[in-house]
C-alpha cells in the first residue's frame, strides 16, 4: 500500500473517530433504550448488545467497505465507500448511541456481498457445473446464513427473508430444486425460533405489536374520526363514507411513507432529525452528485426491476414504523445507497473530462466543508439542542 | 390523420374547459367561505381605481399598491377593476378574474404542452390533469395572483417558442406576456429572467439569422416594459418586502438552527469572530437547501400540501394521490430523457422553486404555483405511458383488471377531493378566510345609524387573539363606501387606532369600553369576555363554520 493511501485512511478514520468521540462525550449521559433482540424477547430474557459489540460491528463495516472499495475500483476511488460511511452523521450518531442497527447493518452488508457473488450467474442450478457457479453458491450461502442469523436478532429479518425467497422465485435466479433446498435449509436454521414462537405465541404477538409502531398512530385514527364527523352532517355523508375510512387512510399513509423513503430531503437534510433533536443531515450534500448520477445510471440500465424490489424489501421495517421513515431502521438500506454511490462514481469517472473532474473536486470540497461544519455543530450546537429537546428527561428510545 | 387527431384534441380541450370552468365557478362566492385579507384589499382597491383612478391612499394609477403590511402587484387590481365594473363590488367580482384565467389556462397549458412535446395525446392528457388538478382549482377559486402570473409566464414561453421558429406574429405577445408576469406576482420577478435565460441557453443552437432579430426585439421590448419595476426591485417596496420575507428571518432558523441567542457564547468559544459569518453562511445555505428540496416531499405533493384541512390530517396535496405512480414514471422518463425538451422542463422546475424556497415559511403551495405546468406535464407523461402500456396488453382480463383498478383509485381520489372542497375545507378553514367579517360588516351597514360610534377590534381568533385582521377594509368593501369620499375623509391614524367617519378600528379595552353608551362594539370573545357581559346588550354572536365563536356584537346599556 502506498504511503499516501495509508495517510488518507488514517485521516478519514481519525476525523470520523474524533467526531464520534465528541458526540459520545455528551451523548454519554443519555440512556438509550435499544430495541430488544427477537430471540431473547421470545424467551423473556432481557438482553441488549454491549457497547463494544456495536463498536466492533462498526469497525467491521469500515473494513468491509474498504475491502469492497478495493474490489470495485483500482484508483483513489477505492476510498469513496469508506469515506461515504465515515462522513455520515447518521452512522456516527447511531454508533455513539451504541445502536444495534449498526450490527444489523453488518448483516445487510454481508447480504449485499453474497448478493454480489450470486448475481454473477444469470440463474444458479443445483445440478449445474459446480466449478463455474462456485462463487454464486458461496454468495447464496452467505445470504442464507446472514438472513438466518439476522432473524434471531430482529423479527423483520424473517419478513425480509420471506420476501427474499419470493424474490428469488419471481426472478427465477435459482432453479426449483435449489430453491426448495434453500428454503428447507433456512427453515432448519431458524427452527429454534419457530419452536420458540410455537411454544409462546403471546410473546410473538407482543414483539409484533412493539415493533410495528404504525398501529400506535393515534393521530391517524383521530383524523379519520374528525373527517367522518364533519362529513356526517353534510349532504355528502354517504359518499364520504367511501373515502373517509381507516383502511384507505392507512393505505395512503403507507404509500406516501414509501415514497418518502426515496425523497432527497430524507437523506440530505435534517427532515428526519436524528434522535429527534439533531440538525445534521443523514448524508452530506457533497454525495448528492454521485447519488444522482448513480440513480441516473441505474434507471438508464435496461432491466433493473429486480434490484428495485430487492432494495425495497429492506425498507419494510422503516415503512411499518410510526413517523416513518424511521432513520434507525432505514440504516438497513445503507448498502443500497453505497451501491448507488459506486454506480455514480463509475458513471462520472468513465470519461475523464475536465467537467467531470471539476464535479468530483467540487463534491469533495463540499464533503470536506460540511464535515468541518458538522464538527463545529456537534461541538457547540447539538448539545444545546439536545438539552432543549430532552429537558429533564435523560432517555431516548431507539425504535 | 394528424389533422383528425388535432380536431379531436381541440374538441376534448373545449369540453375540458367547460368542465374545468364549472369546477372553478361553481359556488365561487360562497366557497372559500369568506374573502381573505388580500382579496378584500384587492377588491376595494379595484373599486377605488374604477371609480376614481386612484388607490385607497389616493395615488393615481399606481404600479405598486400600498396595502396593510405589504405592497400589492398592479395586474390583479386592474384586472379586478374590470370585473367589478361588470359584476359590482362583491365576492364574485373579486374572484372572477382568477376563475376565468384559471379556465383559460387549461387551453394555454395544452398549447404549451404541445409545443414542448409535439404530441396531441400528451398535451390533451396534460389539459385534463390541469382541468381536474386540485392545486389549480383551489387557486382559481379565490384571488391569488400566482395563478395569473403562471398563466402569463406559460403564454410568454409559448410565444417565445413560436418566435424561435420564425413566427414574427408572436414577437409582441411574447414581450407583453413575459412583462405581465413580473407585474402580477413577486416570485415571477426573479423567475422570468432566469427562465428566459435558461430558454435561450438551452435553445442557443437553434438561434440563427432568421430568428435572432425577432428574439432580440421581443426580449428588448420585455426589458423596456419591465424597466419601471427595476427601481422598485432594488430600492423600492420590493427590496423592503424581500428583506421582510427573507429566509434568514425564519423562526426555525434563528431559534433552533442558528441559535441566535448563543452568538456571543459561540464567538467567545471559537475566538475566531471573523470565522463566524462563514459558518453562518454555510448554515443558512444548508437551511435554504432543506427548504428547497422540501418542496419535493411526497406528503406536500400528494397528501396535504394545499393546507385545506387542519394540519396533520389527510387533506389534498398539490396532485392527486393516484398520480403518485404516474409522477414517478414521468420523473424516471425525464431522467432518461424520454421527454422532449426535458432540459427546459427540469430548468423550469428548478428555477420555479427558487423564490418560494428563499421565503421564510414552510412549503407554500401558492408560492410554488409557477411549477404547476411542469409537474402536470411530468405526471401526464407517466399517465400517457400507462395508457400506452394498457393498449399494448393483449390479454383482455389483465387489461380489464388494470383499467378497473386505476379507474377505481381515480374515482376515489375525486370523491375525496369533492368532500374536502365542499365539506372539510369550509369548516376547517373558515377562520383563515376571515369568516364572520362579512357578517359583522353587514350588521354595521344595517345598524350603524343607531350609534354615535362603531368600534371594530382588528384582533381576532377563536382559540386566542392570534389573527390581526383588516376590519376597516371589510367595512369599506361591504358598506361600499364611495372611494372618493373615503380618500377625502379625515382619518384617525395612530399606532393602534385607525378610523374614518364614525368607524374606529382599535383594540377594545373592555374594562373602560364597557361603560361607553351609544357605541357599537365588535370584537372577539378574547376582547369582550363572555363572563363579563352584565349591563351589556348582546346584539349578535357570529360563529365560525366549525361552531366556534368568532365575534360578539354588543352595546353597553
Amino acid at each position: 500500500m502506498k504511503k499516501v493511501d495509508l495517510l488518507l485512511i488514517v485521516l478519514i478514520f481519525c476525523f470520523s473517530y474524533l467526531t464520534y468521540l465528541r458526540i459520545q462525550l455528551w451523548l454519554g449521559r443519555i440512556d438509550f433504550i435499544q430495541p430488544t433482540i427477537f430471540a431473547t424477547d421470545l424467551l423473556s430474557i432481557p438482553f441488549s448488545f454491549d457497547k463494544n459489540v456495536v463498536l466492533t460491528a462498526g469497525l467491521f463495516n469500515l473494513a468491509y467497505l474498504f475491502y469492497m472499495g478495493n474490489l470495485w475500483f483500482k484508483n483513489y476511488y477505492r476510498y469513496f465507500p469508506v469515506l461515504f460511511y465515515c462522513s455520515s452523521p447518521w452512522v456516527a450518531y447511531l454508533l455513539a448511541a451504541s445502536s444495534f442497527y449498526i450490527v444489523l447493518l453488518s448483516f445487510t452488508l454481508l447480504i449485499s456481498l453474497g448478493f454480489r457473488y450470486m448475481t454473477k450467474e444469470k440463474s444458479i442450478r443445483l445440478t449445474g457445473n459446480l466449478k463455474s457457479t462456485k462463487k454464486a453458491y458461496v454468495g447464496l450461502l452467505i445470504v442464507l446464513l446472514a438472513l438466518a442469523a439476522g432473524s434471531y436478532l430482529y423479527i423483520y429479518f424473517i419478513l425480509i427473508s420471506i420476501f427474499f425467497f419470493v424474490w428469488l422465485k419471481i426472478f427465477k435466479l435459482v432453479d426449483f430444486k435449489l430453491f426448495a433446498a434453500l428454503f428447507l435449509s433456512f427453515i432448519c436454521l431458524i427452527s429454534p425460533l419457530i419452536l420458540g414462537v410455537v411454544s409462546n405465541p403471546q410473546a410473538l404477538k407482543n414483539v409484533v405489536i412493539n415493533q410495528s409502531t404504525i398501529s400506535q398512530d393515534v393521530g391517524l385514527v383521530n383524523s379519520v374520526n374528525q373527517f367522518l364527523g364533519e362529513a356526517s352532517v353534510s349532504p355528502l355523508s354517504s359518499v364520504a363514507r367511501l373515502t373517509e375510512n381507516r383502511y384507505l387512510y392507512i393505505g395512503k399513509y403507507l404509500l406516501v411513507n414509501l415514497v418518502k423513503h426515496f425523497a432527497p430531503a430524507t437523506f440530505f437534510t435534517y427532515e428526519r432529525q436524528i434522535f429527534g433533536f439533531s440538525f445534521l443531515p443523514l448524508i452530506f450534500i457533497g454525495w448528492a452528485p454521485f447519488l444522482i448520477c448513480g440513480v441516473w445510471s441505474f434507471f438508464s440500465q435496461g432491466s433493473n426491476k429486480k434490484y428495485i424490489i430487492l432494495f425495497s424489501i429492506f425498507l419494510i421495517p422503516s415503512l411499518l414504523s410510526l413517523n416513518s421513515p424511521n432513520i434507525a431502521r432505514l440504516l438497513l438500506i445503507f448498502p443500497g445507497l453505497i451501491g448507488l454511490v459506486v454506480l455514480g462514481i463509475n458513471r462520472i469517472s468513465d470519461e475523464q473530462t475536465f467537467k467531470r473532474k471539476i464535479l468530483i473536486f467540487f463534491s469533495l470540497v463540499l464533503i470536506l466543508a460540511q464535515s468541518i461544519f458538522s464538527y463545529y455543530q456537534v461541538s457547540y450546537f447539538e448539545n444545546v439542542r439536545l438539552l432543549k429537546y430532552l429537558g429533564d428527561n435523560s432517555q431516548i428510545r431507539i425504535q | 390523420m394528424n389533422r383528425h387527431k388535432q380536431l379531436i384534441a381541440y374538441v376534448l380541450v373545449i369540453i375540458l374547459m367547460l368542465i374545468g370552468g364549472g369546477l372553478r365557478f361553481y359556488q365561487i362566492a360562497e366557497n372559500p367561505p369568506g374573502l381573505n385579507i388580500d382579496e378584500v384589499a384587492f377588491g376595494y382597491n379595484a373599486y377605488s381605481i374604477l371609480k376614481t383612478g386612484r388607490d385607497e391612499y389616493g395615488k393615481w394609477l399606481p404600479l405598486s399598491f400600498r396595502s396593510v403590511g405589504d405592497y400589492k402587484n398592479p395586474v390583479p387590481v386592474y384586472l379586478m377593476s374590470l370585473s367589478v365594473r361588470f359584476f359590482g363590488l362583491n365576492e364574485f367580482a373579486v374572484r372572477f378574474p382568477n376563475a376565468f384565467i384559471g379556465t383559460l389556462s387549461i387551453f394555454v397549458f395544452f398549447a404549451l404542452f404541445f409545443k414542448l412535446t409535439k404530441s396531441f395525446t400528451l398535451a390533451t392528457i396534460g389539459a385534463a390533469l390541469t382541468a381536474f388538478s386540485p392545486w389549480h382549482i383551489y387557486y382559481s377559486r379565490y384571488a391569488y395572483e400566482g395563478l395569473i402570473a403562471t398563466t402569463c409566464l406559460s403564454l410568454g414561453i409559448f410565444c417565445l417558442f413560436n418566435v424561435l421558429v420564425g413566427r414574427k406574429l408572436f414577437i409582441l405577445p411574447a414581450a407583453i406576456f413575459l412583462a405581465l408576469a413580473p407585474y402580477t406576482y413577486y416570485s415571477t420577478r426573479l423567475i422570468t429572467p432566469l427562465l428566459v435565460g435558461a430558454f435561450l441557453f438551452i435553445n442557443h443552437k437553434q438561434i440563427n439569422k432568421n430568428n435572432f432579430w425577432p428574439l432580440l426585439i421581443s426580449l428588448s421590448t420585455t426589458i423596456l416594459l419591465v424597466s419601471p419595476l427595476i427601481w422598485s426591485i432594488f430600492f423600492g417596496p420590493d427590496a423592503t418586502r424581500a428583506n421582510m420575507v427573507f429566509l434568514g428571518n425564519d423562526v426555525e432558523y434563528t431559534r433552533l438552527i442558528n441559535l441566535n441567542h448563543l452568538i456571543p457564547l459561540r464567538q467567545s468559544i471559537l475566538d475566531l469572530p471573523n470565522f463566524a459569518p462563514v459558518l453562518d453562511g454555510i448554515s443558512l445555505s444548508l437551511f435554504w437547501f432543506k427548504r428547497y428540496i422540501n418542496y419535493l416531499q411526497p406528503d406536500f405533493l400528494f397528501l396535504s400540501g394545499l393546507n385545506m384541512t387542519s394540519s396533520g390530517s389527510f387533506g389534498l396535496g398539490l396532485m392527486y394521490f393516484f398520480e403518485i405512480p404516474f409522477f414517478i414514471f414521468g420523473l424516471i422518463s425525464l431522467i432518461r430523457k424520454r421527454i422532449a425538451n426535458s432540459a427546459l422542463i427540469v430548468s423550469w422546475l428548478l428555477i420555479g422553486l427558487l423564490p418560494a424556497s428563499l421565503a421564510n415559511n414552510e412549503q407554500h403551495a401558492g408560492r410554488s404555483l409557477v411549477i404547476l405546468p411542469m409537474l402536470v406535464l411530468v405526471s401526464s407523461f407517466g399517465l400517457f405511458k400507462f395508457l400506452h402500456f394498457l393498449l399494448e396488453v393483449k390479454r383482455f382480463w389483465i387489461k380489464s383488471i388494470f383499467t378497473l383498478a386505476v379507474s377505481g383509485v381515480i374515482l376515489l381520489s375525486w370523491i375525496h377531493a369533492l368532500v374536502v372542497f365542499s365539506v372539510h375545507f369550509p369548516v376547517e378553514k373558515s377562520e383563515a378566510f376571515m369568516y364572520g367579517s362579512k357578517e359583522a360588516a353587514l350588521y354595521i351597514k344595517e345598524n350603524a345609524d343607531k350609534y354615535r360610534e362603531v368600534v371594530f377590534d382588528p384582533v381576532r381568533g377563536a382559540d386566542g387573539p392570534y389573527i390581526v385582521s383588516v376590519p376597516y377594509l371589510y367595512t369599506l368593501f361591504y358598506l361600499q363606501v364611495d372611494p372618493a369620499k373615503y380618500q377625502a375623509a379625515q382619518k384617525i391614524d395612530s399606532q393602534d387606532t385607525f378610523g374614518f367617519d364614525k368607524y374606529v378600528f382599535r383594540p377594545i379595552d373592555w374594562r373602560s369600553d364597557r361603560y361607553k353608551k351609544g357605541v357599537l362594539f365588535i370584537g372577539s370573545p378574547w376582547r369582550i369576555p363572555l363572563q363579563d357581559l352584565d349591563g351589556v346588550n348582546v346584539l349578535k354572536k357570529i360563529y365560525l363554520k366549525d361552531g366556534r365563536l368568532a365575534y360578539l356584537i354588543v352595546t353597553p346599556l
